[in-house]
């Protein structure tokens, strides 16, 4: 008898502590598909929070993205007044929140949604992303992968040597207009050219390890910046698995840690404000010392002065132009059959009021849309 | 006499405790100082420990992603642990390099004031940030996202 009043005692317990619990749901629809968002799913993304962040909850981009939202335009919030609030992304994607009692903050604003409307950006359903570039590599060099665990392969050409050109910050409109303008001349000639997604948050650490494991964060456990390792083998793994050599050639630091390739860091050592020219110049020294069958080259310079001067900036171009230099002479260096891949990591928007710099971090086509060019010499 | 025993083994006991709580905790780690320097050598965590320790107060930690912020660091000056390993004055850029081999590149002018700290805010690293844990390089002239932790070797470039 006293058994069953515990165990009574215990059922009205636990029901009382299920119906105290805040339940609300909402709807979110993307083109014609809806997903249901509540305060479970809330929870199980709060790890991909910036601590740093200012929102309780979860900033609303991190719940799109977990929805395969990459690229929007604008949002429309139907709130539970029948009221619509139309808001572009790009003005409110830092500061929008979903509290954890579902509530919808967008700075002093606080909205009760019945739904809520993305507009995607034509963008968003770009082919291809960064995480196509892995496969590439392996197929150029002849080594197999599983096919159902990595996106396709670019282009399917075997060569002897693979060069990774990485510019740091240059978004696929400034590619062309670099190009257009002659301001790239090295790029010119081209195998195959692609505009391609990156990855979220479009961050160096985040958009590298998505690069270098042929995964998106979700699956190589690198979703913000500041962690260094993933436990998936990296494409400097696996080609120097396969008896190839590999070596990377940083900047003043790697942005994340890129397995086994042999690194070569350059430091700003002639204090001249830029790591570009010990770049170039360490890649020079490589090649000279034996051309490695996986060369991967990191430019900084175009996202540093993008962050400070803004990326239209005249500094940017002339940065470019800098940067074409170098890649001309490294690719005049280079021997035949040789795959050169050139992408960005990320792109960059004009800091809201303040064109004098940029930034990058969120699901707008300015950071969001970077490029893939490839040239077989 | 009985009572003024007392009151002095409870003041042993709470000294003790007191040092025994600002004792080094005992970990095992090891610096490195190598590359172009004369005499190369590791230096322990222990070691690390009973060298003059500087505190850098109040200094600001540029955050690459969220909130900058302000904090006290306080360990070993890299000066000191350069020049132990004879370093010459026209060096150029220092390597820093973890534990799980994430390397950094830093000039001889970023390194002003730089230490291999042990302890922030007053609180050994090892016991309040087992991720950052047990040492950090902390360059008050660099953000923060150049303060290598978990901190492994010091290799000097010229």
């Amino acid at each position: 008898m006293k058994k069953i009043t515990s165990v009574i005692i215990l059922i009205c317990v636990l029901f009382l502590s299920f119906s105290c619990q805040p339940q609300w749901s909402f709807n979110i629809q993307v083109d014609q598909e809806e997903f249901t968002l509540n305060k479970k799913y809330i929870d199980e993304y709060q790890y991909l929070k910036n601590e740093a962040g200012k929102c309780e909850g979860l900033p609303l981009e991190i719940a799109f993205y977990q929805i395969d939202v990459n690229v929007i335009d604008s949002i429309v919030i139907k709130d539970t007044r029948e009221i619509q609030h139309t808001y572009y992304w790009e003005d409110i994607a830092d500061t929008a929140c979903i509290s954890k009692n579902g509530e919808i903050i967008i700075g002093e604003e606080e909205l009760y949604p019945e739904k809520v409307i993305v507009n995607v950006n034509q963008s968003n359903d770009l082919q291809y992303s960064l995480l196509n570039i892995y496969p590439t590599v392996a197929a150029a060099l002849e080594i197999e992968l599983d096919e159902k665990l990595f996106k396709n392969p670019l282009i399917n050409k075997k060569v002897d040597h693979i060069v990774l050109f990485f510019l740091d910050g240059l978004s696929e409109y400034q590619f062309q207009k670099a190009v257009k303008e002659d301001w790239l001349t090295a790029l010119q000639e081209a195998d195959y050219y692609t505009p391609a997604l990156t990855v979220y948050p479009p961050r160096t650490t985040v958009a590298s390890a998505a690069i270098i494991t042929g995964k998106g964060p979700s699956e190589n456990g690198v979703y913000k910046s500041g962690i260094r390792q993933t436990t998936l083998k990296t494409i400097c793994d696996v080609v120097t698995d396969h008896g190839l050599t590999a070596v990377a050639v940083e900047g003043e630091s790697l942005p994340f840690n890129l397995g086994n390739c042999e690194i070569v860091l350059s430091g700003d050592r002639n204090s001249d404000g830029s790591t570009d020219d010990n770049v170039f110049q360490k890649a020079i020294s490589v090649m000279e010392n034996g051309m490695p069958d996986f060369f991967f080259i990191h430019f900084h310079g175009i996202d540093d002065m993008g962050h400070t001067y803004g990326p239209d900036s005249q500094v940017v171009v002339e940065k470019v132009i800098k940067i074409n230099g170098y890649l001309d002479q490294i690719i005049d260096r280079l021997p035949e059959k040789t795959m050169i891949i050139t992408f960005a990591d990320h792109c960059m928007h004009s800091i809201y009021g303040n064109h004098d710099k940029g930034n990058h971090g969120n699901l707008i086509p300015q950071d969001m849309v970077v490029f893939i060019h490839i040239y077989i010499k | 006499m009985k009572r003024r025993k007392l009151i002095i083994l409870f003041m042993l006991v709470i000294g003790v405790s007191i040092t025994a709580c600002n004792a080094a905790p005992n970990v095992d780690w090891e610096v490195s100082i190598s590359g172009a320097v004369s005499e190369p050598y590791s230096i322990t965590y222990q070691e690390l420990s009973k060298l003059p320790q500087i505190d850098q107060e109040n200094i600001l930690m540029d955050k690459s992603v969220g909130e900058d912020e302000y904090g006290t660091w306080s360990g070993v000056a890299v000066d000191d642990l350069l020049l132990k390993a004879g370093v010459d004055s026209d060096y150029v850029t220092v390597t820093a390099i973890a534990a799980d081999g994430y390397a950094v590149e830093i000039s001889k002018e970023e390194l002003k004031g730089s230490i291999v700290a042990l302890k922030e805010n007053g609180e050994w690293i090892q016991k309040m940030d087992l991720e950052h844990s047990p040492i950090r390089l902390v360059c008050p002239q660099t953000p923060a996202d150049r303060w290598v932790f978990q901190l492994l070797e010091l290799r000097v470039n010229k």
